[in-house]
């Protein structure tokens, strides 16, 4: 059984959205907050597995709350926004880089009102399991980095897969990388439909780098970041060419797919390309990255120990998908390592 | 809506309420106060989403529009919110009773227009700073409206005669001024609002409510307790009947009253505990009954607004005092009237904007309603600019009504016209028929004003105003009244009517034109004789009391004034014809009831001249009975019995006493032992069935033989019941001597 605690300054909303547990039968709604104050201390007081949080309150909005219960209790968290507004988009990333796992939209008519009674429980779910405490490697999947970059090759491209937990690792791992970095990134994110332009503006703002949302047929560059847009599949092609499918069905569920992303690095230019799987659930970019690999691409994913959920990442391994395990600021070291011997001579 | 949701509606409707208060309090100081914009901007969002999530689209999209509006920051977007913030209200409402009528389509193109242009400025110069609008845009609704208008004719020629009015002039002093808005086009006509605070459920303190449950559960364990004294009386008791037996019985009378005496020292300490607890759960319980008057004021403000755009008339409405506090109980009493003298200020008293010009005022009239705090009463003032009571008009009506002579009219001065406003004969006959109102009556106001112990005030000035005041306890508990006898009658007088009593002399009455008036060494005040309004005699002591009843004296002779008490007054059904003169029945502590009088009703000359002289009809008599029992300790013990339950009782040692006091008083019941020296109970039910007068006098018997013969002697002989001492109970008794008195 998964305890809920919700948080809303409405009692409304609190009360629909109790409704939508109601339905459940391994979720239970255990308290209701109407503050981030009163928030904080009934993750102490009542230990819920999950924080289902708005974020726009009185007392202790729910960034502050977020951050509070991190620092006493970490505990899973899903936060909701209005993803009408980009600056609340932008206190949606903060909260999640303070170690939210989670956004979803706050309804603005029925097609997403639906789409969110559906969505939340199944996200709940996915965030319970999630790892939040701090603490150390069980398994040692890493194998030394230093025999990859020994290879000598030409790394330009980076691509990026993430689900639960990924804003947060890939906010780390970008944060190492230096400004005018030699390759580009592409980034599928598993994220509610209409956020991505949110992530992309947060991102946009934390770096030197430029980070927009990909479009149909631009190229990519050194020192740009490209994020796939909700509902299409984002593919690279020859030369950096980037495209855009939105015709092209969902892949295991999800499109943008990082299957289909590291697929089309397989096809187009596997050496010049490394793959990086990142925190989430399922199994999305695993066989991707495992083509990506046997194609002579490099292939590195996230280690358990800084994984919120090490799903993709613990397949991607058991499948032989990976070369080495992680946490995200090594893999930008180990990336950088790479490009730099390619653009050394 | 979806059904499955349905029962979240009044939840939903009471969080609306809430944010639509809080809504009201900041949008008037939007542009003056940061803090409110943020507060204003939060709760339009929240109340979007908690509309959202309950699926009331038109709702939220209502709540979108205004943020927008509001991102947009513009010049009279104080009128335009006060607008949005009504609305919405009105939607709740309808939401509260199971239906989602349309947006006015109208605000919406209005909100959009307003958005809109905010997002693509229309001149090259920006747009004037929205914080404090200069003297010039304040001064009227054509010079502030001057950056929508030409967006208006392009899109939405109907939106152009809507746009908002300048924010009212000066930036708010205390008093914040709501809004100013007048729109030209027809609106839906106001309705008196339903305030969501008064009626309904309560916001209580937790904290409050854990004392008042904590406190309800000492009083139960004090009331258990006590069931351990009832044992042991009952020991007592048996204790006695065995003593029957003893050869020596008065030995085990003086056991059994020392051992009574422990028992009630100790039922007085637990009887002492218990009324104090009490006492602190009441007071408790009066302090979670009151409530902040943010709701009922808001109300009234938007209710004032709303009218006056259903009246082409426009209105600032200035509130203070959203946070004092009052009993709500009063509050829901007063609402009806409260609304009544805000429908008067906005529909008679503020002038139309025409007028108003002409006479050198603002076009916008301005309405004040306070909710003033003054120690134990709350002051509650609704006050307009208008007009002013048209005083000689009023006389003119009073004379043309035959309430005043000519001669009288004259000399009348303005207080005394102010007062004709109050008497029923005015307002019935002027009031509804020319001004509006739905038939409530400025003396109707005063009744229901008096009625939880207020009093009403007027003040008018001519072209400057009017402004009534209505004083009211800050809490209802039981009421003091004073309790009065005339002649044999107890009878109550609310304690808070009455200012003083004067011994009265034969000097201070006079007949003058019919009327019976004291003489105060200041003036003559109406007289009223109680003794003579209930065919008592006329006492030789007599008492002047002189009261105060809507503002106009009045005295009452009485024979004696037993003191104050605090008592619960409840209604008189009116289902039997009762003392019109009667308002209610007071409980006293020993459970006698008494009638309280009127004092509006007395205060009505009208009706104290058309009474007869005489009245025959005593109001509540009590029941008297005659206790007839040769053992001194059964007949106190029947007797206490009997006056806790409100009877009067008198008591006789045997049978022939009992004849004399029969013969002396009258009653209604009596109750009689067997055994008894000289002439025993059977013998006197016998004899008083054989005298004509008492043949039908209620006889009950109660005694210790139990035998069927005994019982069948006893009403062989004509008693009507039958009791035994052993098994007597005393709710039985009770009951007996109450059906068999017919009382």
């Amino acid at each position: 059984m998964i305890g809920v605690l919700l948080v809303d300054d409405s009692p409304s909303v609190r009360a629909v959205l109790r409704r939508f547990f109601a339905k459940t039968r391994d979720i239970r709604v255990v308290g209701e907050a109407a503050d981030g104050a009163q928030a904080v201390q009934m993750v102490i007081d009542l230990q819920p597995q999950v924080v289902v949080m708005d974020l726009q309150m009185p007392v202790l909005d729910g960034y502050a709350a977020t951050e509070r219960i991190m620092a006493v209790r970490p505990t899973p968290i899903v936060v909701l926004t209005s993803r009408a507004n980009r600056n609340q988009m932008q206190t949606a990333f903060e909260a999640m880089r303070r170690g939210a796992l989670e956004v979803l939209p706050k309804p603005e008519d029925t097609p997403s009102w639906q789409q969110l009674a559906e969505s939340l429980p199944e996200t709940v779910r996915t965030v319970a399991l999630a790892q939040t405490a701090p603490r150390t490697a069980r398994r040692a999947h890493a194998v030394r980095p230093d025999a990859l970059v020994d290879s000598p090759r030409e790394l330009r491209w980076v691509a990026i897969g993430a689900s639960t937990g990924g804003p947060a690792a890939i906010r780390e791992l970008l944060d190492e990388v230096p400004a005018d970095p030699p390759v580009g990134f592409l980034i599928v994110q598993h994220i509610a439909s209409g956020f991505e332009l949110g992530f992309a503006d947060w991102l946009n703002k934390e770096f030197p780098f430029d980070v927009r949302l990909a479009q149909d047929g631009e190229v990519l560059r050194r020192g740009m970041v490209r994020l796939a847009p909700g509902g299409a599949h984002l593919r690279l092609e020859a030369g950096g060419v980037l495209r855009l499918d939105s015709q092209t069905p969902a892949r295991r569920g999800h499109r943008p797919s990082v299957d289909d992303l590291f697929h089309s690095c397989a096809e187009c230019c596997p050496r010049q390309v490394a793959g990086v799987l990142l925190t989430g659930m399922g199994a999305d970019g695993v066989e991707g990255l495992l083509a990506l690999r046997k194609a002579g691409g490099i292939t590195l994913v996230q280690d358990e120990a800084s994984c919120v959920v090490f799903g993709m990442p613990r397949v991607a391994l058991e499948k032989g998908a990976a070369d080495v395990a992680l946490p995200p600021r090594a893999l930008a070291q180990t990336l950088i390592r790479l490009w730099g011997k390619g653009g050394e001579p | 809506m979806e059904t499955e949701f349905a029962d979240l509606i009044p939840l939903f409707v009471e969080e609306a309420r809430d944010r639509l208060e809080r809504l009201a309090t900041h949008v008037p100081r939007l542009e003056t106060d940061p803090q409110s914009a943020v507060e204003v901007k939060r709760e339009l969002h929240t109340l979007k989403g908690a509309g959202r999530m309950m699926r009331i689209g038109a709702l939220a999209e209502l709540c979108h529009a205004a943020e927008e509006v509001l991102h947009a920051a513009r010049p009279g977007m104080i009128a335009l919110l006060t607008r949005v913030v009504d609305e919405l209200s009105v939607l709740v409402e309808a939401v509260s009773r199971g239906s989602e009528p349309p947006v006015d389509p109208e605000l919406v193109a209005l909100l959009r227009v307003n958005a809109a242009e905010a997002a693509a400025p229309p001149a090259p110069s920006p747009p004037p700073p929205p914080s404090i609008p200069a003297p010039a845009e304040a001064s009227g609704p054509a010079a502030s409206a001057n950056g929508t208008v030409g967006a208006s004719e392009a899109g939405a020629p109907a939106a152009s005669a809507e746009l908002p009015e300048g924010a009212p002039a000066a930036p708010p002093a205390p008093p914040v001024p709501e809004a100013a808005a007048a729109p030209a086009a027809p609106q839906h006509t106001a309705a008196p609002p339903k305030s969501g605070t008064i009626s309904g459920d309560v916001r209580v303190d937790t904290g409050a409510l854990d004392a008042v449950a904590e406190r309800a559960t000492q009083v139960r364990i004090m009331a258990i307790a006590g069931r351990q004294v009832v044992d042991r009386i009952y020991d007592l008791a048996r204790l006695a009947e065995e003593g029957l037996h003893e050869p020596q019985p008065t030995q085990v009378l003086a056991v059994l009253a020392t051992m009574l005496r422990r028992v009630a020292v100790e039922l007085e300490g637990g009887q002492r505990r218990l009324i104090r607890s009490a006492e602190d759960q009441l007071e408790q319980m009066l302090s979670l009954q009151l409530q902040p008057m943010r709701g009922f004021l808001l109300s009234f403000a938007r209710y004032a607004r709303e009218l006056a755009r259903a009246v082409d008339k426009e209105v600032v409405v200035e509130l203070e005092g959203e946070e004092t506090r009052l009993d709500r109980r009063i509050a829901r009493e007063l609402e009806e009237a409260l609304l009544h003298l805000v429908r008067n200020a906005v529909d008679h008293g503020i002038e139309s904007p025409e007028v108003r010009e002409a006479r050198q005022k603002p076009r916008a009239g301005q309405v004040r309603i306070q909710a003033l705090a003054d120690g134990p009463k709350v002051r509650l003032v609704i006050a307009d600019d208008g007009g002013g009571i048209d005083i000689a008009g009023v006389i003119q009506q009073a004379v043309a009504v035959g309430m005043v002579d000519g001669k009288s009219a004259a000399g009348m001065g303005k207080a005394e016209a102010l007062r004709l406003l109050f008497s029923p004969g005015f307002s019935t006959r002027h009031q509804v028929s020319e001004i509006s109102g739905r038939g409530v009556g400025l003396d109707v106001v005063a009744n229901v004003v008096n009625r939880v112990g207020g009093e009403l005030f007027v003040e008018t000035e001519a072209r400057r105003g009017t402004k009534f005041i209505v004083e009211v306890p800050v809490a209802r508990r039981g009421e003091s009244v004073m309790l009065l006898r005339v002649g044999q009658l107890k009878i109550a007088l609310p304690a808070s009517v009455v200012r003083r009593a004067t011994r009265l002399d034969a000097g201070s009455v006079v007949e003058r034109d019919g009327r019976t008036l004291a003489v105060f060494p200041e003036r003559l005040v109406p007289f009223v004789p109680l003794s003579r309004l209930y065919g008592q005699a006329p006492a030789e002591r007599l008492l002047l009391l002189e009261g105060v009843v809507s503002g106009q004296p009045l005295a009452l002779a009485v024979d004696d004034v037993e003191g104050e008490h605090e008592v619960l007054v409840r209604p008189i059904t009116r289902r039997v014809p009762t003392d019109l003169l009667l308002e209610g029945v007071a409980l006293l502590a020993s459970g006698e009831p008494v009638g309280v009088l009127s004092p509006s009703v007395l205060a009505q000359a009208e009706y104290l001249r058309a009474l007869p002289a005489a009245r025959p009809q005593v109001v509540l008599r009590r029941v008297r009975v005659l206790l007839v029992d040769d053992s001194l300790v059964t007949r106190e013990m029947e007797r206490r019995l009997l006056e806790d339950a409100g009877f009067h009782v008198s008591a006789a040692a045997d049978a022939e006493e009992a004849l004399s006091l029969l013969a002396e008083e009258s009653f209604d019941c009596v109750v009689t032992d067997i055994e008894m020296p000289r002439m025993d109970g059977f013998e006197l039910a016998a004899q008083l069935r054989s005298m004509e007068h008492f043949a039908h006098l209620p006889i009950i018997v109660v005694s210790t033989r139990d035998r069927p013969e005994d019982r069948l002697r006893g009403l062989k002989v004509g008693a009507d019941a039958y009791l035994t001492k052993q098994s007597l109970d005393a709710g039985e008794l009770v009951d007996l001597v109450r059906r068999l008195s017919g009382k």
